[in-house]
């Protein structure tokens, strides 16, 4: 009957509203090296890449092994270790769907060596070629593009904290990758935007914006959700017209650091694991494509338990069926619950889903300014141009309305399926936070 | 490799546990302050006419989900059914609050069938007709008051004054007229602070206009309403007094302003979905209230003004909700920063 008493205290409209300071003390761990990892090439079937492997070969750790992309637009991917390629073939790739990707597989080798750093002084092209040859995931396009550049260090997920890790525990290099950032892309500004209850960050952020020439300090009222920058691409694409700001985020400004200023490619990203089924929520360094499974079972998960994974956090996830492709470059973030239903996330007759009581919870919370029930009443029609005037792509996909629906109205699922429908994958925009190279 | 099944669910997995038996839960704790000070004035008779709402409220759902809604229902295995169908809603106490927001606006001194007729009408007509909550074009407690002063005038305008039950036993109901009513038959205004205590005529949940703020900054608090349509409407009807001479603090205090703008007109499923859609809502249910108040043949209006406004409110919602235009993103996060 769980339900059936409502607390006294007001329930709150998004899982970070009041801010948190939960930065890790300590520098990150990293996870040990892996028995192997899964490196994708493509994120999509008919996507060009190139292979500079072949099966049998012993690479370094650091080692150019293919590009995802052809020339100028393309993205280098590197051996997160030093190993020997034991397949190069047809792998389920981890942004979702039944999609087959060309991929690497490298196993590891008992000895660890590193290929020489290539630093930018031996390279002929220009700063952001380098960023593409050294693999940092990037928006590259929208980056010369876009009137303003910006760093979103707001978290917009509960289980996830590694931007405030990445500012607290290494801010010189963040400082650092700030000015290669301004370097390399020509802006003169950039503006950091951070949450305004978050007191610890805001402090660090400012010391900041005060040192270094051209970064400006803004506080927001709410957190910033990812998927605000494959909208403005996808805006961007659609109108034609330059989009207002370009986002990025910390992890990606410490990683131009380290490869501008030490010569080191995106081998290693910062990831949280959390979630009902992990004993110990923790946020380490991973080698990249490091095989969802294998961090799972590293971070103490039980496979019968665990029976929901999650790309990202619990509001914006990407939904997972399979464990084994390796984990993408722009993955910040694990969450595993438990297979069945916690008493903790409430199940009982009251929160079953019922007629929606039109209480305009979902209008209120919603950072995209539209009115999700119109849209979802309209998807549900099958009236795709009225859904479309109710805001349908305008929808970022953050999961307020059905985080705050007192219905318990699958919101966010039907307006998904929407997009689908309307204009296919490219406007899914949870699909798209984990494309490695955006199009 | 991977033996293990996984459950391929759509995120959000969270939720912030509100439901909607939370709001309605939440509506009868605010109305509880209005209730007692219904006690304290006009005696255990009023309780008894609140919970004769309440019941009879709560019994006809439940008997019309039984009879018309669940296919399954098993009548020789009653309660397992009852507990665990899907479709009998009623536990969710919509149809409490119906009736007892029902009773607020009866007379103290009715006999019982009055709110049992009302309350059936209600959830009837006004509720299960149009397909039950969330589906409901007015407001099934509004409507169940206008049915029952449509056809029984009489025992609906038998205002009692009320018996502070303090200073002994109440004899006989002494008869008396609401502050309204005074107003409109020989122009007597009545002390404020009488209108604020609730010490005055007038129906059950309406005389203390204290008892009943304090009921809304509970609601307010919780989010369970939104300042927008209480505002709108008390907003609007103190304007309209300061134009037409009046004074609008006696307005304000009397009658069922303030049970109607924060009980009434806040009520999710008849009132519009956005913020300013809310706000043309009040507005207008003040501006009727008024003009039956000051011009038209019944001393009160709020009932009248609320349930034209309800018949608006898809209307009002169509031309409020925000439209993009076609092949036009909105990304307001960044616009509003960037413009600046
Ligand atoms: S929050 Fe849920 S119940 Fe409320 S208006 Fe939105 S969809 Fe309807
Ligand atoms: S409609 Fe989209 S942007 Fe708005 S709250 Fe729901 S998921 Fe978020």
């Amino acid at each position: 009957m769980d339900g059936l008493w409502p607390t006294f205290m007001r329930r709150s409209r998004s899982p970070v509203s009041d801010g948190r300071t939960t930065v890790p003390a300590a520098a990150c761990a990293h996870m040990p090296v892996p028995e192997k990892v899964v490196l994708p090439l493509q994120d999509l079937p008919e996507d060009s890449c190139e292979v500079l492997v072949t099966t049998g070969e012993h690479v370094l750790a650091g080692q150019q092994i293919g590009t995802m992309g052809i020339r100028p637009h393309y993205l280098a991917v590197h051996a997160p270790f030093s190993g020997t390629v034991t397949a190069v073939e047809q792998r389920i790739h981890e942004a979702g769907g039944e999609r087959h990707v060309l991929a690497v597989e490298i196993a590891a080798a008992p000895e660890q060596k590193s290929a020489p750093a290539v630093p930018l002084s031996q390279f002929s092209g220009d700063r952001l070629m380098f960023l593409r040859d050294m693999g940092v995931p990037l928006d590259f396009d929208a980056l010369v593009t876009a009137r303003s550049l910006m760093v979103n260090c707001t978290e917009f997920e509960p289980t996830i904290s590694t931007r405030a890790a990445i500012i607290m525990n290494h801010a010189e290099a963040f400082a650092g990758g700030l000015r290669h950032l301004m370097a390399a892309t020509g802006h003169t500004e950039i503006t950091l935007l951070v949450h305004a209850a978050e007191r610890e960050l805001g402090a660090r952020l400012k010391a900041i914006a005060d040192r270094v020439r051209g970064v400006r300090l803004t506080a927001v009222a709410r957190a910033w959700p990812d998927t605000l920058q494959p909208l403005m691409s996808f805006r961007q694409r659609l109108s034609g017209q330059a989009a207002p700001a370009v986002i990025v985020g910390p992890g990606q400004v410490f990683a131009v650091y380290e490869a501008l200023e030490l010569g080191q490619p995106y081998i290693r990203q910062l990831v949280s694991i959390a979630g009902s089924a992990v004993p110990a929520p923790q946020t380490v360094w991973l080698h990249a494509g490091t095989p969802l499974v294998e961090i799972l079972r590293r971070a103490g998960v039980s496979f019968p338990f665990a029976g929901r994974v999650a790309l990202g956090g619990p509001m914006m996830g990407g939904p997972r069926y399979s464990l084994e492709a390796g984990i993408g470059k722009k993955v910040r973030g694990l969450f595993a619950a438990a297979g069945f239903i916690l008493p903790d996330e409430r199940k009982s007759r009251f929160y079953q889903s019922c007629a929606c009581i039109r209480c305009g919870k979902c209008v209120e919370v919603c950072p995209a300014g539209i009115t999700p029930i119109a849209v979802v009443e309209q998807v549900k029609f099958h009236d795709l141009n009225r859904s479309l005037e109710c805001g349908l792509l305008s929808c970022l996909e953050c999961g307020l309305c059905a985080y705050v629906c007192p219905s318990q109205l699958p919101l966010v699922e039907i307006i998904k399926l929407g997009k689908l429908q309307t204009r296919g994958r490219e406007s899914l925009l949870i699909f798209n936070i984990f494309k490695t190279l955006s199009s | 490799m991977n033996d293990n099944k996984l459950i391929v669910a759509s995120t959000p997995f969270l939720r912030n546990g509100e439901t909607a038996h939370c709001l309605m839960f939440d509506a009868l704790l605010a109305a509880l302050p209005a209730a007692l000070c219904a006690i304290y004035y006009f005696g255990l008779r009023s309780l008894a006419v609140m919970l004769a709402g309440m019941l009879a409220a709560a019994v006809t759902e439940a008997a019309v989900q039984i009879l018309f809604k669940c296919r399954s229902f098993n009548y020789r295995d009653f309660a397992f059914s009852f507990f665990t169908r899907e479709e009998i809603t009623v536990m969710d106490g919509s149809a409490v609050v119906t009736g007892l927001l029902l009773a607020f606006t009866l007379p103290p001194g009715v006999p019982l069938w009055v709110p049992i007729v009302g309350a059936v009408f209600g959830v009837v007509v006004a509720k299960h007709l149009f397909g039950g909550l969330g589906y409901n074009i007015f407001n099934p407690a509004l409507a169940g008051r206008a049915f029952l002063l449509a056809a029984w005038p009489a025992p609906m305008t038998a205002w009692q004054a009320p018996v502070c039950r303090a200073s002994g036993p109440a004899i006989d109901a002494i008869s008396s007229a609401t502050p309204l009513g005074a107003l409109a038959l020989d122009g007597q205004t009545t002390p404020l602070v009488q209108l604020l205590l609730g010490s005055v005529g007038g129906s059950l949940g309406e005389t203390s206009a204290l008892a009943l703020m304090l009921g809304a900054a509970y609601l307010l608090y919780k989010r369970t309403i939104t300042w927008h349509a209480p505002l709108g409407m008390l907003g609007t009807m103190a304007l309209l007094c300061l134009a037409l001479g009046h004074d609008p603090l006696f307005h304000l205090c009397a009658g069922g302003a303030m049970l109607g703008a924060f009980f009434m007109a806040t009520d999710p499923v008849t009132s519009p979905l956005s913020p300013a859609g809310r706000i043309i809502f009040g507005c207008g249910a003040g501006i009727i209230t008024m003009v039956i108040r000051l011009y038209g043949a019944y001393p009160e209006g709020v009932c009248y003004a609320l349930l034209i406004m309800n018949s608006l409110s898809p209307l009002i919602d169509r031309y409020t909700s925000r439209t993009v235009r076609p092949g036009e993103i909105g990304v307001p996060l960044v616009d509003t920063l960037t413009k600046k």
